[in-house]
C-alpha cells in the first residue's frame, strides 16, 4: 500500500507551503484518480513519489517502507510521451532496463514481450517520429511496464490526443490494469475521465492543500462507457465539477 | 517519382544557374581584361591547375591536408573536452566564459607570425592557428546542446534510477550531438581557410606556401589553383559532415 503521512512540501522558488500535513493512500491493485485545478499540486504529488523532490516534514512510504530506502519501486508514465528520437522504439522501451543494468537478452525479451502486450512489436525497430500519438503513448506505457514496478503513476498520459484516440486508450489502458494487477495512480483533469477509470478518486482541495477529499466511484471493476450515464455516475461528475469550481475560485 | 523530380530541380537549378553566371561573367571579363596574370578566368585557372598538377597534389596537398587534419581533429578533441567540463562545472563554465570569448577577438592572421616566431616553420605553428580559429564554435555548440537538454527526459531518466553519468551518457549526448555536427559543418571550411592563412605566413610547403610563392611570380592563375583545391576540399568536408548529420543528427527537430 502507497501511504502520503502528513506530508508538508514548499518549492524552493516558494514561501508558501503547496501541502500541509497532507495524507493519502492508495492500496495495492487499486486504481486512484486524483483531480484538483490547475496548480494545486497533482503533478508534485508524483514528483514526491519519484524523489525528484523531498517533502519539508511528514513519510512517503510503500508497503510500509520509506521510500528513501527503496528502489524501482514505482514507474513513472508523463504527460508527453518522451520517447528518445535518437532510439528505436525497442530501445526506448528497454530504456528503464538497461538503467537498471539488466542482462540485454532479458532487456530485449521483456521489451517485445511489451510490445506485443500494447500492440507494436511490428514497430520495435522503428524510430518514434514514425509513430502516431496513441501509439507514441502506448510505447511509453510499454517503457512504464518495463520499469517492473507494482505502482503505476501516469501523469495526464491522455491530454495531448484527439478525443477518439483517447477513448479508445482508457479503454485499453482500462483491460490493460484488469490484466496486469498493477497499482495505478492516475493523474487527470477530465472528470469524466477519471470517473470510467478509478475506483476512488482523490480531489485536492484547499491552499495550500491540508487533505483530499475521496469519492468511490460505484461501477464494477470490469465496465463500460453506458455505464457513465447512470443517474448516480451523473450526480457524482456533478458533484466533482462543483467542488473543483470552487476549488477554482478560491 | 515526378514530385521527387520536381524537389531536385527546384534545390539544384538556381544555386547551378547562378554559379554558372558568376563564372560566365568571370570568364568574359578576364577575356575583356586581357591579363593573364592580374585577373586570370576560370578556364585558365583550371588548365593552369593541370599543368602544375604534379607539385599541387602530390607535394604541396598532402601537407596542407595534414594541417587541416590535425587541426581539425585536435580542435575537436579540446572543443568537446572544454564544453563537458563547462557543463559538468558551473566554477569552470564561469573562469573558462570570458577566456573562450578573448581568445576569439585575437585575429589569427595577425597572430600567426608570432606562433611563427616562438616555433619556427612547423607543424605546431600551424596547428595553433587552426585550432584557434576552430575550437569555439565547437565548445559553444557542444556546451549548448549539452545544456539544452530536455529537463523532462532528465527527470524521467531519474525516475528510472539513472545516475549523473548515465544520464551524460544516455541522453545528453545524445542531445548535444546534433548540435556538435552543426558546429562541425560551420568549423570545416574555416579549418581549410587557416590552415592555408598559417602556411602563407610561415611554411616551406603547402598550398597556402605556394600560392604566395606564385604570387612573387606574378602567375595569377597559379595562385588560383591552390585556391580553388582548397575549396573542392571545403565542399567534400562539409559534404561529409552532411552524409553524418542525414544518417545520425537527423532527429534534431524532435529534441
Amino acid at each position: 500500500m502507497l501511504k502520503f503521512e502528513n506530508v508538508t512540501f514548499t518549492y524552493k522558488e516558494s514561501h508558501e507551503p503547496i501541502f500541509k500535513e497532507m495524507s493519502l493512500r492508495a492500496e495495492r491493485g487499486s486504481f486512484v484518480s486524483i483531480i484538483g485545478a490547475s496548480g494545486s499540486g497533482k503533478t508534485t504529488i508524483f514528483r514526491l513519489l519519484n524523489g525528484l523532490e523531498q517533502p519539508d516534514a511528514g513519510m512517503i512510504t510503500v508497503d510500509g517502507t520509506p521510500i528513501s530506502e527503496l528502489s524501482h519501486y514505482a514507474s513513472y508514465m508523463p504527460q508527453q510521451d518522451l520517447l528518445f528520437p535518437w532510439l528505436t522504439v525497442e530501445k526506448n522501451v528497454m530504456l528503464p532496463m538497461t538503467v537498471q543494468k539488466l542482462p540485454k537478452a532479458e532487456c530485449k525479451k521483456k521489451a517485445l514481450e511489451m510490445l506485443e502486450r500494447v500492440g507494436l512489436s511490428e514497430w520495435a525497430g522503428h524510430y518514434p517520429k514514425e509513430l502516431s500519438g496513441g501509439m507514441r503513448q502506448r510505447a511509453s506505457f510499454a517503457r512504464t511496464l518495463c520499469a517492473g514496478s507494482d505502482l503505476l503513476l501516469l501523469d495526464e498520459p491522455f491530454s495531448a490526443l484527439d478525443s477518439i484516440t483517447r477513448i479508445s486508450l482508457q479503454e485499453w489502458l482500462l483491460k490493460q490494469w484488469s490484466e496486469l494487477n498493477k497499482t495505478v495512480l492516475f493523474i487527470t483533469h477530465d472528470v469524466e475521465e477519471a470517473i470510467f477509470l478509478s475506483q476512488r478518486i482523490l480531489v485536492l482541495t484547499g491552499h495550500p492543500v491540508t487533505g483530499l477529499r475521496e469519492f468511490t466511484v460505484p461501477l464494477p471493476k470490469a465496465r463500460n462507457r453506458d455505464m457513465l450515464l447512470q443517474p448516480d455516475i451523473a450526480q457524482l461528475k456533478e458533484e466533482l465539477i462543483a467542488l473543483l469550481r470552487s476549488e477554482a475560485k478560491e | 517519382m515526378g514530385i521527387s523530380s520536381d524537389n531536385i530541380i527546384k534545390k539544384y537549378f538556381p544555386p547551378v544557374i547562378l554559379g554558372a553566371a558568376i563564372l560566365i561573367i568571370w570568364q568574359l571579363s578576364a577575356d575583356a581584361v586581357n591579363m593573364g596574370h592580374v585577373l586570370p578566368g576560370p578556364v585558365q585557372i583550371v588548365i593552369r591547375t593541370w599543368e602544375l598538377r604534379e607539385s599541387l597534389f602530390f607535394h604541396h596537398l598532402p601537407q596542407t591536408l595534414l594541417t587541416i587534419v590535425c587541426g581539425w581533429a585536435l580542435s575537436v578533441a579540446i572543443g568537446i573536452t572544454l564544453a563537458v567540463l563547462m557543463h559538468f562545472s558551473p566554477v569552470i563554465e564561469a573562469m573558462l566564459h570570458s577566456a573562450l570569448i578573448i581568445t576569439q577577438t585575437i585575429p589569427v592572421m595577425c597572430i600567426s607570425p608570432l606562433f611563427v616566431l616562438w616555433l619556427g616553420y612547423t607543424m605546431g605553428a600551424r596547428l595553433i592557428a587552426v585550432v584557434l580559429s576552430t575550437f569555439f564554435a565547437i565548445t559553444l555548440n557542444t556546451y549548448d546542446g549539452l545544456q539544452g537538454t530536455d529537463e523532462k527526459k532528465r527527470e524521467l531518466l531519474r525516475s528510472f534510477g539513472a545516475g549523473r553519468l548515465e544520464i551524460f551518457l544516455k541522453l545528453e549526448v545524445p542531445s548535444a550531438f546534433p548540435k556538435l555536427v552543426t558546429a562541425l559543418k560551420m568549423t570545416i571550411p574555416w579549418a581549410v581557410i587557416d590552415a592555408a592563412v598559417a602556411e602563407w605566413l610561415g611554411a616551406n610547403q603547402g598550398l597556402g606556401y605556394f600560392s604566395k610563392r606564385m604570387i612573387s611570380k606574378m602567375d595569377g592563375a597559379a595562385v588560383f589553383a591552390p585556391i580553388l583545391i582548397l575549396s573542392v576540399m571545403a565542399l567534400i568536408g562539409m559534404a561529409v559532415i552532411k552524409l553524418i548529420d542525414k544518417k545520425y543528427a537527423s532527429y534534431r527537430n524532435e529534441l
